[in-house]
């Protein structure tokens, strides 16, 4: 009697599995979560800005457009003017607005305006992204602090380490007196206000490639250095819209997969996702949410045509890849350096070296 | 030898003894039940089939047959499958069902030896440091810049196994004097070498790149590199150890009740510790380094066992590596299946699923246990 209740117990064990399973099944196929807003606050100092519409763009002859914008050939030469809802022209710099008129406000994730009365002098950038783009506008010099894993530029080696990405020594950080603390994730905050310090909190990392541009400005403003800061963002974005007109005639381009390390790979909604997106290139995990592992049988089946393997090939060897046909036609992407890790002035480097790799020869 | 098995339920009602419920005239009539270790093989085999015909793709059932038919000898089917369904079922779910099934044995083999050894119910296949010394040895293989794979050879399950025996072999050497090894003293030796390597671990994690997410995949266990080599490569490993387990489980029953009465048997308890101690590390790190660490299924598939039938090892070892072989592979359906396109890591399926109906085990038998 006994034992025929525990058999009864171990059925329904199994059994759960299994409707657990088909509950599975149906919750697959709930549609895909729209895209989370923006933040209004997140953009808020750029609106701030004076707005200049007449800045001139790079190399853009208005008049190719105007006659030729349904031309086939002004397509293959991947210069068109940047006239893109996507991308207004918010800011532009004539030499009127070079200056800025401190002091400047500031608006940080919280909606909490920051007020600079000048431009910052001992700044704790402990973001990669931030260094870089200080070090881009010229403004490097006031970065007395940072973390462990900003190696770039080269002159970022020598600027005291203040912890690691995740953990911040704040004891070390009162102690170098900074005015401005600026930091991309909020666990240490309130610490630091408390210790009296300048906070900034701006998550550099978002999932949006043109807010990089918008980050790059806010350090112009921040620092003075808005032409240099200005500059770097115009010709950041002219590279976006180049690569954007240069890929108008491709309606779908080929299908692709990243491979992180150990089958994590990043979904639609991710910075890496939108790089796809301005590529063209189909993801494979267009179904997954932020970043994830996915399933070996899921890569079979959608096929890709191109994998980004990025800790080396481990994919040509294996035999459950051996049809894939990224794998038979060796397009295998090994990207030389992680730059689409870093929301930096870099990060279309990484870009450009992607769209070399599966566009050959139609960028210039 | 017939002796001891007349002795057990002679002492076992005198001495608090863990984890030995009274050997039962049934159970003396037959060694084994042999009736039940060949419906729990069907049962084994039932959820590898049903392992087999469910996956984040969707293949045919009728595919999924003529696919497996074809690997029969002396059957010929035609070829009308797709390629890639091929590909998905013989290179990526065959190799995955083995695997877990494998490692879900082993590990339920290595716990249940670890609980009898040491009588101890915590006990299970990490207990003496196998788990932490595997990581430490995965991490050094994630965070340098040694490449995982250099041509055919796999660094990380060899880094991973030599991480894992390494640690409990310096445990056992701190912990045996040239007589005799004293179990507690490596218990605890274990233990403190486990916290020392999970500390190197910690600080090569957090002073390297921040991409973690590999490493911490790894150490939350899954089969979702699994291959078919991997498998053939862990079987000559697994099949002997369990067998030696198998024999040594009737002397595993006379340990249960005091070491020196199981010498005043005439079982030779010193060779009796290395054996165990020595196949049972090689079953987990053997597992581990393919799989990473998956919690769980060691500690709890015995336990069950011993709940449901008793807990004489000389049918709970064969019992409890078909259980845990069967829970595995069904964890393994579920963790590639529940968020579907992408995976969860096993280790989080077991205790999410394993640990509800465990306690709703220990509820119903509490008064009868222990």
């Amino acid at each position: 009697m006994k034992s025929s209740k525990n058999c009864i117990a171990v059925f329904i064990f199994f059994a759960s599995f299994v409707s657990l399973f088909a509950c599975s099944e149906v919750s697959q196929q709930k549609p895909d979560p729209a895209p989370p807003a923006l933040p209004a606050n997140v953009v808020d100092y750029i609106k701030k800005k004076p707005l200049k519409p007449e800045y001139p763009r790079a190399a853009a002859p208005a008049e190719v457009k105007v006659d030729s914008s349904k031309d086939e050939t002004s397509k293959i030469t991947g210069i068109k003017t940047p006239i893109e809802k996507k991308y207004p022209k918010k800011t532009s710099s004539s030499n009127e607005s070079l200056k800025v008129t401190f002091p400047v406000s500031i608006t940080d994730i919280d909606n909490q305006k920051i007020i600079f009365d000048s431009p910052p002098e001992r700044i704790i950038a402990f973001d990669s992204a931030a260094v870089e783009t200080l070090f881009a506008i010229g403004e490097g010099h006031r970065i007395i602090g940072t973390h462990d894993y900003v190696s770039y530029p080269p002159e970022a080696n020598s600027i005291e380490k203040v912890g690691d990405a995740f953990n911040m020594d704040v004891e070390a950080v009162v102690g170098l007196n900074p005015d401005l603390v600026y930091l991309f994730y909020p666990s240490f905050k309130e610490q630091l206000e408390n210790a009296g310090l300048k906070v900034l909190l701006i998550p550099t990392m978002g999932d949006d490639i043109s807010e990089m541009a918008d980050h790059f400005r806010m350090w112009g403003r921040i620092t003075g250095a808005v032409m240099e800061a200005n500059n770097l963002a115009d010709d950041f974005e002219s590279r976006i819209l180049n690569i954007e007109s240069t890929l108008a005639p491709y309606t779908e381009g080929p299908s692709v997969f990243q491979d992180v390390g150990g089958l994590w790979t990043p979904g639609n909604d991710t910075l890496v996702g939108n790089v796809f997106k301005l590529l063209k290139l189909q993801n494979i995990a267009h179904d997954i949410d932020g970043y994830q592992q996915i399933s070996p049988e899921v890569i079979v089946e959608r096929n890709p045509q191109y994998i980004i393997s990025s800790y080396g090939d481990t994919f040509s060897d294996d035999p459950k890849y051996s049809g894939v046909v990224a794998v038979k036609n060796g397009s295998i992407y090994i990207p030389s350096a992680d730059y689409l890790s870093i929301s930096g002035p870099r990060f279309l480097m990484g870009v450009d070296e992607l769209a070399n790799f599966i566009y050959p020869g139609i960028f210039k | 030898m017939n002796l001891q098995t007349s002795f057990i339920p002679a002492y076992s009602n005198e001495i608090t003894i863990l984890m030995t419920t009274p050997v039962t005239p049934k159970n003396q009539k037959s060694l084994l039940p042999w009736r039940r270790i060949v419906v729990w093989i069907f049962v084994s085999l039932a959820c590898c089939v049903l392992a087999a015909s469910i996956g984040s793709v969707s293949i045919h059932p009728m595919e999924t047959i003529m696919i497996t038919l074809s690997k029969f000898p002396f059957i010929n089917v035609d070829k009308t499958w797709e390629d890639s369904s091929y590909t998905i079922l013989w290179e990526i779910r065959f190799p995955r069902i083995l695997l877990a099934l494998l490692v879900g044995a082993s590990l339920s083999v290595a716990g249940a030896t670890y609980q009898g050894l040491f009588r101890n119910p915590l006990a299970d296949p990490y207990f003496i440091g196998v788990a932490s010394g595997a990581s430490l040895g995965a991490t050094l293989v994630f965070l340098t810049n040694v490449p995982i794979v250099i041509g055919n050879f796999n660094v990380l399950p060899i880094a991973a196994f030599i991480g894992g025996t390494g640690a409990v072999a310096i445990a056992y050497k701190i912990s045996s004097t040239s007589s005799n090894t004293k179990l507690a003293t490596l218990i605890l030796a274990g233990i403190a070498i486990g916290s020392f390597t999970t500390a190197v671990t910690s600080i090569l994690m957090i002073r390297t790149e921040p991409d973690l997410r590999p490493l911490l995949s790894w150490i939350m266990g899954g089969f979702i590199r699994a291959t078919w080599s991997d498998s053939l490569f862990l079987l000559p490993y697994l099949i002997p150890s369990i067998l030696l387990v198998c024999i040594y489980s009737r002397i595993l029953n006379t340990i249960q009740l005091d070491e020196e009465y199981a010498e005043s048997l005439g079982v030779n308890t010193e060779r009796t510790k290395k054996v165990l101690i020595i196949v049972s590390t090689i079953l987990t790190a053997a597992a581990v380094s393919f799989s990473g660490l998956i919690g769980f299924v060691g500690l709890v598939a015995p336990h069950v066992v011993r709940i449901l039938w008793g807990g004489d090892y000389r049918s709970l070892i064969p019992t409890a590596a078909l259980v845990g072989g069967s829970f595995l592979v069904l964890s393994d359906l579920m963790a590639r299946t529940v968020v579907s396109p992408g995976e969860l890591p096993v280790g989080i399926i077991t205790a999410l699923f394993g640990a509800p109906f465990f306690i709703f085990l220990l509820i119903k038998n509490r008064s009868n246990i222990y």
